[in-house]
């Protein structure tokens, strides 16, 4: 029955050319930014390189300390050491907790290449769980270790890229270069990070104890603040939720401890898509403003083609009435006949949903410098020397596709539902004596 | 005419009902997006009364202690001070650099840090954002900001004295009763340190997003070694003309040699253009702008879609009626009239229609990127002007978007032939 209804619908869609051809551009616009949208957000949200264990993963990106007897003073920032190393390294539960410094010469470290080739390259801080937290894979070496780590050595994991850069096709583990007037060791070399995962991006890793300022004790606000952010792993989904409440205890009981300060977490740690709205450090996330916004561009961005489509489905219908008035004088039903609309409209939504999917891939890759920052009120700018690049796994995955199909069979019903059933409604003499 | 279209469009209400629908749609969510496009881009309009061309901005950093470069002997407070002055010595007598400034706290224009502080005279006080630099340097030299009435400030001949610039619209605040209120003395919150006012300064726009806020400028007499180097900043302007990417990286590997001093060396240099570029960038306003002008781009590119589909159906199926009216003697500019006069009404009740609920959500929700307490001069923050404005943006992109829709069935049927339509019977 329903090849019957595709090869019928098949045959119509080639009789009228143009009508199908804007119909599926039509479809495919619509779908192309919604799955744009998706996509912008799957990179963001779910498992990809090297950051897969994005599910069980928690995050906590900052503290709001108050004074207690002057509310008004407050201050918030990032973590410091010590309050990683009190509240966060050492959690039970967690399979591994890591914590990231961003680059303290802010973005301007430097590699001598020789003497007169000096580049700007991307750095990150951290320590030797950095490697069990995030999974990147290594073409040849290994991470930096706890015992590095710990005695602040000068050793240093690189990219592919940055590999080549430096060495060439030489064997870079155990060589070492300059970075910013320092000598480095490579102890590993890693495939390739995208900027589109802010987290671990970077061309080179060291650990954060190299530089002592990152280590040295504070006395601002009982020394809770500082510049790193923290991910833990969690061993298994189910005690995600868990390891999160023991840290807010924690924290819970130090603000009990004590009578100077107040530690307000604004609900972190949070699962790592959630995190991916914590913008500032002093406050969480406004969801029901999140939700209005992304709720009107979603709904504009269906409805809008919808109405488009329903003028053009209810303008076919006028032309097919007596066909569905000699179905109905033969017996189908409305329910079947309304079937077959929606079925061989359902090729038509289809068509548009491939192209809409190949318009969103051009999309997201002539915009993958800045289409991921497009929604986020404070974006950290690209250097120009670097270029944002997809990973297969980003665009050709299964939440894509299945979600792509979802928004064709909504933005189906929601277009030829009501042109059909307002047809399917006339009487028959009236579909039978129409001319056209 | 118009009664004639208006039946015609009566008499095909059903195809006309889903396109009016839509029209309706698009006005409210173009109009939504429009609104904090005109807003940014009105903004940004303002005069910003500084000068960014030519200018540069170069950040020092200090090697840390377990660095293989570190020099304990240049640890102390007093070398790190002479040495810092040394490279802002040094930066002076590169040749191109007609004026240098150290501006303490990132206190230049387009700077994404912000201190804000209190302005007292007497009994007022008035909320400033505060620019801090070093005295023996030549901010207006760097910046070119001009005085109230137009004219280039000059550098103050030291005296020894604090001295202040004001904005025209804080000094008027501040001093309501006195005319000429240059050589006054205030202070910031601190009562055993006054400034004396040096000038009046036109209004200046200190973030190029947003709009002018009331501003002092102050002065501090020396270097001190807590601020430096990350507190430190050096600004400076080259001979006019000379700045480009040859010029920055020439400089900054003729530089880098020399500003190597103690355990002082070059962080970064920039010119001033990508700092402010980098600026709108990073508070998301770029990315603001470009999501709306797609967004925009994808509802006036359905409202064509939608227009050229419903209008060419129409035109197919009114062959005959085209062909009669061509025998009776109607022209084939009529017909195209007639056509293109269809589709403006069906546009304009559209909308109506839609600017009416927009008008709700206005009500209810406001203006986007509103200014809190923002100057009535500008007319984003005037809501009258604010609506009709945007309104008129908003109907003539539809408008337009939708004649262009119209105009390739329009011209179509405009040349049909009556013999053929007329047979179509």
């Amino acid at each position: 029955m329903i090849k019957l209804y595709i090869r019928q619908a098949w045959q119509l869609l080639k009789q009228n050319r143009l009508f199908s051809s804007i119909y599926i551009l039509g479809t495919g616009l619509a779908i192309a930014m919604i799955v744009t949208l998706v996509i912008i957000y799957y990179v963001k949200m779910a498992p990809v390189y090297p950051e897969m264990n994005r599910d069980r993963t928690l995050v906590c990106k900052g503290l709001l300390v108050r004074e207690r007897s002057t509310v008004e003073n407050w201050s918030s920032s990032l973590l410091s050491y010590q309050t990683v190393c009190d509240y966060f390294y050492p959690q039970k539960g967690a399979e591994a907790v890591t914590a990231i410094m961003n680059d303290y010469a802010s973005g301007h470290s430097i590699i001598e290449f020789s003497n007169e080739d000096v580049r700007e390259v991307q750095l990150k801080y951290t320590d030797a769980n950095f490697w069990r937290v995030f999974t990147f894979s290594f073409v040849s070496g290994k991470p930096f270790t706890e015992t590095d780590f710990q005695s602040a050595l000068r050793k240093a994991v690189v990219s592919e890229r940055m590999a080549r850069q430096l060495f060439g096709e030489e064997e870079a583990v155990g060589q070492t270069f300059v970075l910013n007037s320092d000598e480095f060791r490579v102890c590993g070399v890693v495939r390739d990070v995208s900027s589109l995962t802010p987290t671990t991006y970077a061309d080179v890793w060291i650990p954060y104890t190299i530089f002592p300022d990152a280590t040295k004790k504070n006395t601002n606000r009982g020394g809770m603040l500082g510049s790193m952010e923290v991910y833990i792993l969690a061993p298994d989904q189910e005690s995600v939720e868990r390891i999160a409440d023991e840290v807010r205890d924690d924290f819970r009981k130090f603000n009990f401890s004590q009578k100077e300060f107040f530690v307000q977490l604004n609900g972190q740690p949070v699962p790592y898509w959630k995190s991916v709205f914590y913008e500032y450090s002093s406050d969480s996330p406004d969801w029901v403003e999140l939700l209005k916004t992304f709720g009107t561009i979603l709904l504009a961005l269906l409805f809008i083609p919808a109405l488009n489509l329903a003028g053009m489905i209810s303008s076919r219908m006028d032309r097919r009435l007596s066909e569905l008035g000699i179905r109905k004088a033969f017996g189908a039903s409305k329910r079947i006949l309304l079937g077959q609309v929606l079925t061989e409209n359902l090729l038509l939504t289809g068509l548009g949903g491939i192209v809409g999917l190949l318009l969103s891939y051009g999309m997201v890759y002539f915009g993958r410098n800045w289409l991921p920052t497009l929604f986020s009120d404070f974006v950290d700018v690209i250097p120009e020397n670097v270029d944002t690049f997809f990973t297969v796994g980003m665009l050709l995955n299964p939440t894509v596709f299945i979600i792509t199909f979802a928004i064709c069979f909504l933005l189906n019903v929601l277009s030829a539902l009501i042109p059909a059933m307002s047809a399917l409604k006339k009487d028959i003499i009236y579909s039978l004596n129409d001319k056209r | 005419m118009n009664r004639h279209i208006i039946r015609q469009l009566w008499n095909q209400r059903r195809a006309n009902g889903w396109i009016l629908a839509e029209l309706v749609f698009v006005t409210f969510f173009l109009w939504g997006v429009m609104d904090p496009v005109y807003v940014l881009l009105s903004n940004r309009a303002i005069e910003d009364g500084y000068d960014l061309t030519d200018t540069y901005l170069l950040r020092i950093g200090e090697y840390p202690a377990t660095h293989r470069f570190y020099q304990q002997d240049a640890a102390s407070d007093s070398i790190r001070v002479a040495n810092y002055q040394r490279i802002v010595d040094r930066i002076k007598q590169y040749p191109g650099v007609e004026a240098t400034v150290v501006t303490l706290y990132d206190s230049y224009p387009q700077s994404g840090s912000w201190s804000g502080t209190m302005a007292y005279h007497d009994s007022i006080a008035i909320n400033v954002q505060q620019f801090i630099y070093l005295a023996d340097g030549d901010y207006f030299g760097v910046f070119q900001m001009k005085t109230a009435t137009g004219k280039a400030i000059a550098k103050p001949i030291p005296t020894g004295e604090n001295c202040t610039y004001l904005t025209e619209d804080v000094s008027r605040k501040l001093f309501p009763n006195i005319a000429d209120p240059i050589g006054q003395m205030i202070h910031y919150g601190d009562t055993t340190q006054h400034y004396r006012l040096s000038g009046i300064l036109a209004p200046i726009q200190s973030r190029s997003i947003q709009q002018p806020v009331g501003l002092s400028l102050l002065s501090t007499p020396s270097l001190f070694p807590q601020g430096l180097p990350d507190g430190m900043q050096i600004c400076f302007r080259v001979r006019h003309g000379l700045a480009s990417v040859a010029f920055t990286d020439q400089f900054r590997k003729e530089i880098r040699p020399q500003l190597q001093l103690g355990n002082f060396y070059l962080l970064s240099v920039t010119d001033f253009e990508t700092v402010s570029r980098d600026f709108e960038y990073s508070f998301g306003v770029t990315g603001k702008l470009r999501l709306q002008v797609i967004l925009a781009s994808f509802f006036l590119l359905c409202t064509f879609l939608g227009m050229a589909g419903t209008f060419w159906l129409r035109c197919n199926a009114r062959r005959s009626e085209i062909g009669l009216r061509m025998a009776l003697g109607g022209s084939r500019k009529t017909i195209h009239c007639h056509f293109l006069g269809e589709a403006w009404m069906l546009t304009t009740t559209g909308f109506i229609l839609g600017l009416f609920i927009v008008f709700q959500r206005v009500c209810y929700d406001g203006f986007a990127e509103p200014t809190v307490g923002g100057n009535s001069i500008y007319l984003q923050n005037q809501p009258i002007p604010h609506f009709l404005i945007v309104s008129a943006i908003t109907y003539l992109l539809l408008i337009s978007i939708a004649i262009i829709g119209t105009w390739i069935p329009a011209t179509r049927a405009a040349r049909t032939q009556p013999s053929d339509a007329l047979r179509d019977e």
